[in-house]
Order: C-alpha cells, then sequence, then structure tokens
C-alpha cells in the first residue's frame, strides 16, 4: 500500500493557543482510518487543515506524493478531499436526487436532466447498500442514519477520493449507527479511503484499519487496531499510559469520568 | 443496478402516480381547494360559469399574477418583498413622467421602465446580502422610499399615459373578443416563470439556497447572486404589471398598488410556497391568484357588501397556511419508516 495523504510536521497556532504542535502522520490508500482524541486536542483542527478551511502554519501536505497547498474546501474538492461535517449540509426541503447533485446538477440546453440524476443518485444509493425507498423523498423527513448516509452518498459521488467524516455517529440510535459503520466497511470495498474522526472507542475498533491518537495538539500514538485494545486507546487519549484504568471504564465509559468517551 | 440490500422491488423512484407526474402531493391539495372554490362560487353566484365572467376574472388577476410570479422567486429563495406595491407604483409614473417630461418615445421607455424595475429589485437585494439586513426591514423601507419618489415625481396628480394605439393593443387590447391581452401576457409569464423554476439550473439554485443557505454555499453556489437575481426579478415583473396597467388605463397613479403587496403575499403563500423558504411552485401561485380573483368576484355576482371581501381574503389566507401545515405534517408522518 502506498501513502493517499501524508501530513508531515503540521503546526497551527490561534492567538496563543498551540492547536497543533507538529502532527505527522499517513493515510494509506483504500483504508480507513480512525482519528481520536479528547476535546480540545487537535483532531478538528487537523481534519479542518486537511479539508482546506484551514491553512497550516508550518509542516505540508502531500497527495499522491505531491505537496498540495490547499487554499480553501474547493482546492481539497478539486483535489479529490471530500469531507461530511456533523451538520452534513443538507438542504431538507429536497430530494435525495437533488442533495446528491447539490451545485453539480446535470443540465442539457439549459434544463436539468432530472430523470437522469434520478438514476444516478440510486445507482449510488444502492451501490453503497443505503436503503431509501425513493430518490424522490425529502431528505428532511429521513431518519438521522438515512440523512448520514445521503450526506456521503454525496462526498463520494461528487468524486472523494478521500472522505472525511466528522463524528458520522453520534446523536444516531444503535440500529443507525451500525447502518453507518456497514456503510462506512462498504466505502473501503469500493476502494475509497476515509478518515473517521470520533469519540467513540467501539466504533472505531470496529471499521477502521488503523487509528491515530491525538493529545494536547501532538499524535500520541498509532496504533493497528488489530494490534491494540480499547484499554490501550483509551489510555492514549487519555494521556495516562503507566495507569490501568479500571475495567468498568473499559468496558462502558461513565460520564462521570469522561463523557466523550461515550459517542 | 439494485443491491441484494436494496432490492428492486424496495426503490419506487421511478413508479409515482400519474397525479404525483403532473403535480406534487402538496400543490394537489390546492389544485382541490380551487375546484372547491369556483364551484362553490358557481352555486352562490348566477351568471358565475359565464365565459365572459370567467374571462373577466382572469384580467382582474393578471396584474396579480405577473407580480406574485416575481414573489414566488423571492419568497422561496427564503426573502420576502414588500415593496412590490410601490415599485408597482413608483414605475407607472416613472413610464408616464419618461413619456411626457422627458419625452422618451414609447418604443425605448418599455425597456427602460423594465431594467429600472429590475435595477430597483437589485438594490432590495445587494442592500439585504451586502449588510446582512433581514429583507422585510430593506424591503418595508423601499415601500416608502418608492410610494415618497411616486407622489415627487408626479406632483400628486395622476399622469397622462401613451396615446399610441399599438401600444395599448399590445399590452391591454383583446387579441379574442372578451378574453384580454392582460391575461395572455400573465400566462407567457407564468408559463415561462414556472418553467425556470421548476427545470432549470438556476430554479434549482433557488430551492437550494431557500432550502438551507449554508449547504447552498458549500455546494459552490453563489448565494448571493441567486437572492439578488430573485429581487431583480420581482422588480423587473413589478415594471411589466406597471407598463401594462398605465396601457390598460392610460393613466399613472402615483397611488397605484397601495397594499398590493399583501395581495401579491396572499397568492403566493395560499399556493403552498413556505415564508421559511425552499417550498413554494409558480403554478401554486397561479392557483392562489385564482382563488383570490373567484372569491371576490363571486362575493361581488352575489351582491354580498364589498367590506366582506377583505374578511373573506384574509379568512383565505388562515384557511390555506392551516391546510398546508396539515398536509405538510401528514407527508412527514407517511414519509417516516
Amino acid at each position: 500500500m502506498s501513502a493517499l495523504l501524508d501530513v508531515h510536521d503540521v503546526t497551527k497556532r490561534f492567538g496563543g493557543v498551540q492547536a497543533l504542535a507538529g502532527v505527522s502522520f499517513s493515510v494509506e490508500k483504500g483504508e480507513v482510518l480512525g482519528l481520536m482524541g479528547d476535546n480540545g486536542a487537535g483532531k478538528s483542527t487537523v481534519m479542518k487543515t486537511i479539508a482546506g478551511a484551514h491553512r497550516p502554519d508550518q509542516g505540508t501536505l502531500r497527495l499522491h506524493g505531491q505537496p498540495v497547498t490547499l487554499r480553501s474546501p474547493r482546492d481539497a474538492a478539486v483535489a479529490g478531499i471530500a469531507v461530511v461535517y456533523q451538520d452534513l449540509a443538507l438542504v431538507n426541503s429536497r430530494d435525495v436526487a437533488a442533495n446528491v447533485y447539490l451545485g453539480r446538477e446535470l443540465t442539457r440546453f439549459g434544463f436539468l436532466r432530472k430523470r437522469q440524476m434520478r438514476a444516478e443518485a440510486r445507482e449510488v444509493i444502492d451501490s453503497l447498500g443505503i436503503r431509501i425507498r425513493s430518490v424522490r423523498s425529502q431528505v428532511g423527513g429521513m431518519s438521522g442514519g438515512q440523512r448520514q448516509c445521503v450526506a456521503i452518498a454525496r462526498a463520494v459521488h461528487q468524486g472523494g477520493e478521500l472522505v472525511l467524516l466528522d463524528e458520522p455517529t453520534a446523536a444516531l440510535g444503535p440500529e443507525q449507527q451500525a447502518n453507518v459503520l456497514d456503510l462506512i466497511r462498504r466505502l473501503r470495498d469500493q476502494g475509497t479511503t476515509v478518515i473517521v474522526v470520533s469519540h467513540n472507542v467501539e466504533h472505531v475498533m470496529d471499521v477502521c484499519d488503523r487509528v491515530v491518537v491525538m493529545r494536547a495538539g501532538r499524535v500520541a500514538g498509532v496504533r493497528r487496531v488489530a494490534e491494540t485494545t480499547a484499554t490501550e486507546l483509551i489510555h492514549l487519549i487519555m494521556g495516562s499510559p503507566g495507569v490501568t484504568p479500571p475495567p468498568e471504564l473499559v468496558a462502558q465509559p461513565s460520564p462521570s469520568t469522561d463523557s466523550s468517551l461515550e459517542s | 443496478m439494485s443491491t441484494a440490500l436494496a432490492p428492486a422491488a424496495f426503490a419506487t423512484d421511478d413508479a409515482p402516480s400519474r397525479r404525483l407526474k403532473l403535480v406534487s402531493g402538496e400543490e394537489f391539495g390546492i389544485l382541490v381547494a380551487t375546484i372547491l372554490v369556483i364551484l362553490g362560487a358557481g352555486t352562490i353566484a348566477d351568471g358565475f360559469f359565464s365565459s365572459e365572467n370567467l374571462l373577466s376574472i382572469a384580467q382582474q388577476i393578471a396584474l396579480l399574477g405577473i407580480v406574485a410570479t416575481g414573489m414566488t422567486y423571492v419568497i422561496v429563495v427564503g426573502e420576502i418583498d414588500l415593496s412590490v406595491g410601490s415599485q408597482y407604483g413608483f414605475l407607472a409614473i416613472a413610464l408616464a413622467w419618461m413619456l411626457h417630461d422627458v419625452g422618451i418615445p414609447i418604443g425605448p421607455a418599455i425597456p427602460l421602465v423594465l431594467l429600472l424595475g429590475a435595477a430597483i429589485g437589485a438594490v432590495n437585494g445587494v442592500v439585504t446580502v451586502l449588510f446582512q439586513i433581514p429583507s422585510f426591514v430593506v424591503t418595508l423601507a423601499t415601500l416608502s422610499i418608492l410610494r415618497g419618489g411616486a407622489l415627487l415625481l408626479s406632483e400628486g396628480v395622476p399622469l397622462k399615459g401613451s396615446a399610441d394605439t399599438a401600444f395599448r393593443d399590445l399590452l391591454a387590447g383583446h387579441p379574442l373578443p372578451n378574453l384580454s391581452a392582460q391575461s395572455v401576457w400573465m400566462i407567457g409569464v407564468m408559463v415561462i416563470g414556472g418553467l425556470v423554476l421548476a427545470f432549470t439550473r438556476f430554479g434549482s439554485d433557488v430551492y437550494s439556497v431557500g432550502g438551507n443557505p449554508k449547504a447552498a454555499r458549500d455546494a459552490g453556489i453563489n448565494v448571493s447572486r441567486v437572492k439578488v437575481t430573485c429581487f431583480a426579478l420581482a422588480g423587473a415583473l413589478a415594471g411589466l404589471a406597471a407598463i401594462i396597467m398605465v396601457a390598460w388605463l392610460g393613466s399613472a397613479n402615483p397611488l397605484t398598488g397601495t397594499g398590493f403587496e399583501l395581495s401579491v403575499i396572499a397568492a403566493v403563500v395560499v399556493g403552498g410556497a413556505s415564508l421559511t423558504g425552499g417550498k413554494g411552485t409558480v403554478f401554486g401561485t397561479l392557483l392562489g391568484a385564482i382563488i383570490a380573483g373567484v372569491l371576490s368576484n363571486a362575493l361581488v355576482l352575489a351582491g354580498i357588501d364589498g367590506n366582506w371581501q377583505q374578511v373573506a381574503t384574509g379568512a383565505l389566507i388562515l384557511v390555506a397556511v392551516l391546510l398546508n401545515k396539515l398536509v405538510a405534517n401528514r407527508a412527514a408522518r407517511a414519509r417516516t419508516p
């Protein structure tokens, strides 16, 4: 496997806050990479840097080995990086097909090719195994899980080679979480590279190949999921490698200890 | 193309009922309401169904329909234009003033008035998007400014229109007996306005911007430009209505169109558009205008006190909005698995 994206020694400062203090990691082509960390660890800043929303103060990003400068989210999109933020950016009053094609509608002689857009939207939805009865249904009437899936389908359809998912399973019920995790596996099966930003250790262990754990603006550790444990990941996140956490914390993270671990 | 997880039998994209192909579910409700209002009018008012009477309704709602087409764009894009009535009055005075005080011939005066209308609308839009002021406030200000402008320009008295008979025949003549040119213009404007909104990239952008401006911006749509274009369109159509009115009456009154914005907004809202944006069609607006026209016509024919017309119009708006809400809630429940 070769690196699709190389993040090399990236630093970013906001006023007096050192958000990123030399972050390096790579994303292999075709893998699902988890990006974990407590609130304020810097994972959002990393994500926004890759998405073109922030420019690093120092350090470089390499795509396919070539250095890239992402001045805007548009640049990132052109480079094949698609981001699905938590707000999903869907137009609730419009149907699935319109949302999949948002801003990139197909036209002929100035008129929309609605039939073709519906057919292709259906094809994308089906190829990702998303259960949606009709691509003519309004997105606003759908479940959170379906909406998440529509947003991901758009990211893939609009040419995302590297898809960044920001907390894709937060605020979903268990069944919908399972659907979204299935979708992530299917993306990998199709050869799409995925970065999942998540608080949820269980979901990351479930769906990712590797995990990058951040703490205080640095990479605290990179682990293969097959070779690590939830306990070790929680250690890395909390920054207490010497201490063995009580088993109940590993089994079911308690909100009183750290609510952010819960999902 | 279907996978095991989503078998073809599960997907129903291409099998909508015939009715859904012609009109959406919500429009269907308005269509039924329109037919009921027409049938009701026919029973309480003798002679309602004569072709003469029906064509006269078409004439009465023509200017409403034209201005409401522009308003549909503005409301669907998530804004409002309270100044259309003043624009309509001001542009009528501006036309008469150009013809008589400036001496511009009618030929060039017509496009100038349309452009002036578009420019006034564009100013409404630019101030709204540039300074992030609610369009309700911006257009409330232009409502007052333009009314004052019309009174100043005309020195408070009605101005004479054009004596040009070709102008009159083209815009307010009778291409067929009883069928007035105004109605033909309305149909033309609404057909083109409806097609553009429903079937073009620009129309699609209008729905996206009105539905979720942030999502539209993220998707690369120029939100400000789409909004300003909608306001400009509303201004140009207020200009067209003003030109037709001057041709029809042969004069321009500076107080023309006072309160007109309310009838226009009512037609759009009764037609199923949502004031929160993202929802509404020109066809719905046409139905809204027809309902308003039929109602006031029937009350006149039935000899009911004219003051009841206002009461009926208000009640109509309330009923329409309640019905829309009901339909929307039912649709939302039906969609939830």
